[in-house]
């Protein structure tokens, strides 16, 4: 954490649940004056006002707070969001994070443009301890990330929490050939290919109950380590996901 | 081309179709796995026995049954346009399955849970149809009209639990508005498809006074049976089997509509079995096909069955119409 809130002036609307919490982690949260459904994270993001889904936050709403920037997650927002802004002349930042370099960068970003900060302090230790994390990593696993089980849907190479697990020697067995970030895949392609590792990032346990019993299905002689990831942990392309993998690191080789 | 000619082209074509329809998919196979179990062949040999042929098996079960459901609807209700998910029953169950996974979470209960919750959505609209029908004695057109309005009313509340549940059930739920092939081992898929033949004969028994039914209510009175009371049974039955298909693969569009259309135009059957029998070879074979489609165009992806079948169909459909 970024260690207590800034002093800011901004008004800030952020357009996901992931944009609210990273905001707060880079120590802006008292500037958020609300946010999409779902922003629970952290507990105070839990009161703000809301503007509507995710996928389709509503622009009256939005004018009624009469916010100075607009964060806008790239990855779920409507793609015309960023123009319907401007034309309503609201200053809006569009972030896409798919990556671990992608987070740092784009949070410094975040920093710079809208709060006017130069310095980096919490952004750069953290970079460093993930470095030093990374550095103690013995050796390569190959792994699947399920999102779902019938339909297998799973987790794409290009997506923040592949490649947090690209970082510590995972290798995505779905390969960066395939663009889609959740993509349905053959069940017959999934037996050919079993990995070491099964990730499963789900609600509750009994998701990934039905991933054991899929996954026995699908492997019943080269059954790989079946690892939860608790979406309240790891749904998110925040710092969270990276706290949060020092839990699960001691069950990786 | 001759009506003998084009049956016999259509029999090879099928036959041919039916045997390569196992090998195509994802991943190629080798052709001595269909014998050979161990060794190189341990992995093929699984994937076709264990993955391809139940897979095909409940393919072509669900091709031809909605194809004979497509065609049964058109003659029951007298409409070019009825088709199986017309009156609402399957995005009832849809719809069922939707909510019950959202807010029962009924989808960490067992599979057969989930099939008892879809059941009873299809039942509950089956029975408000047809309490509809009893109690007004209104024409079909009415009745169809009624149904395509149930049919808009469930899938606006369908896409509303899904816009309020967006995030994670919204990837599951894909594949009850798309359809989608699950993975049923070799057993359940023979008693799916033994299932659905025990109503296909109910149809299939019924295929004179459904020949009956197309010349028209007073005709049929004159020949001694109640177009009302046939009416009812034939909805009662194919509305039970659409339930039962809906409850395991969802919504497959489509086939209901257009195979039958295709099958008239083609091939001009004289009477409703026969209509009923080449719709549901075609059915079987465009199902397979559009399966097969689904997991071979950008491997290892599978793109949601409902929409191959649309897109195959569509253009098809389109220039037999042109041609004819």
């Amino acid at each position: 954490m970024a260690g207590g809130l800034c002093k800011a002036s901004e008004k800030l609307v952020t357009t996901s649940p992931s944009m609210t919490e990273l905001v707060f982690q880079l120590g802006y949260g008292n500037t958020i004056v609300a946010t999409s459904q779902m922003s629970d994270f952290p507990d105070e993001a839990k009161t703000l006002p809301r503007i509507g889904t995710l996928f389709q936050p509503s622009l009256e709403k939005i004018l009624g707070f009469a916010p100075n920037w607009v964060l806008i997650d790239g990855e779920s927002s409507p793609s015309d969001f960023e123009s319907d802004l401007k034309n309503l002349n609201i200053n809006s930042l569009r972030v896409s994070i798919r990556s671990i370099k992608d987070l740092f960068d784009e949070s410094k970003r975040i920093l710079k443009t809208i709060f006017k900060q130069q310095s980096f302090e919490f952004v750069d230790n953290q970079l460093n301890h993930l470095l030093k994390e990374i550095g103690s990593t013995p050796s390569d696993f190959s792994f699947l990330i399920f999102a779902w089980s019938s339909p297998p849907i799973l987790v794409g190479h290009n997506t923040f929490l592949s490649d947090l697990l690209s970082q510590f020697g995972g290798r995505n067995l779905l390969g960066d050939k395939i663009k889609a970030t959740y993509p349905q895949v053959a069940d017959e392609w999934i037996i050919k290919h079993p990995p070491q590792f099964v990730f499963v990032i789900a609600d509750s346990e009994q998701q990934l109950n039905e991933i054991r019993t899929s996954s026995n299905q699908w492997w019943p002689k080269d059954k790989p380590k079946v690892i939860f990831l608790p979406s309240s942990d790891f749904a998110r392309t925040s710092f969270t996901a990276l706290k949060n993998f020092n839990r699960i690191r001691s069950q990786i080789p | 081309m001759t009506f003998k000619k084009k049956y016999v082209v259509f029999i090879i074509s099928a036959a041919l179709i039916l045997w390569a329809l196992p090998f195509i998919g994802s991943e190629n196979l080798s052709f001595q796995a269909v014998w050979k179990s161990s060794g190189q062949y341990a992995l093929d040999h699984r994937i076709l026995w264990s993955l391809r042929i139940p897979r095909l098996i409940l393919v072509l079960t669900v091709g031809a049954s909605l194809a004979v459901l497509g065609a049964s609807y058109q003659v029951v209700f007298n409409n070019v346009l009825a088709e199986p998910y017309i009156l609402g029953v399957s995005s009832g169950v849809t719809l069922g399955l939707v909510v019950a996974e959202t807010f029962f979470d009924l989808r960490s209960g067992t599979p057969q849970n989930i099939a008892v919750g879809l059941l009873f959505a299809g039942l509950v609209v089956m029975l408000f149809l047809l309490s509809y029908q009893w109690r007004s004695g209104r024409g079909l057109e009415k009745i169809v009209l009624f149904g395509m309005g149930l049919n808009f009313v469930f899938s606006s509340l369908l896409f509303l639990v899904l816009s309020y549940r967006s995030q994670s059930l919204g990837a599951g739920s894909i594949r009850w508005l798309f359809g989608h092939i699950p993975w049923l081992n070799t057993s359940q898929s023979l008693i799916f498809l033994l299932i659905n033949l025990t109503f296909l004969s109910g149809l299939w028994a019924m295929g004179r006074l459904i020949d009956g039914l197309t010349l028209g209510d007073s005709v049929a009175y004159t020949f001694g049976f109640s177009p009302a009371k046939i009416r009812g049974l034939l909805f009662l039955l194919t509305s039970l089997q659409l339930t039962l298909i809906t409850s395991i693969t969802g919504a497959i569009g489509f086939i209901g509509l257009v195979v039958p259309h295709c099958v008239r135009l083609l091939f001009h059957p004289g009477s409703t079995r026969l209509l009923f029998i080449i719709s549901a070879l075609v059915g079987a074979l465009f199902l397979g096909v559009s399966d097969s489609l689904s997991r071979t165009l950008l491997p290892p992806l599978e793109f949601p069955i409902g929409v191959i079948t649309t897109l195959l169909g569509g253009p098809l459909f389109l220039a037999l119409l042109w041609k004819k």
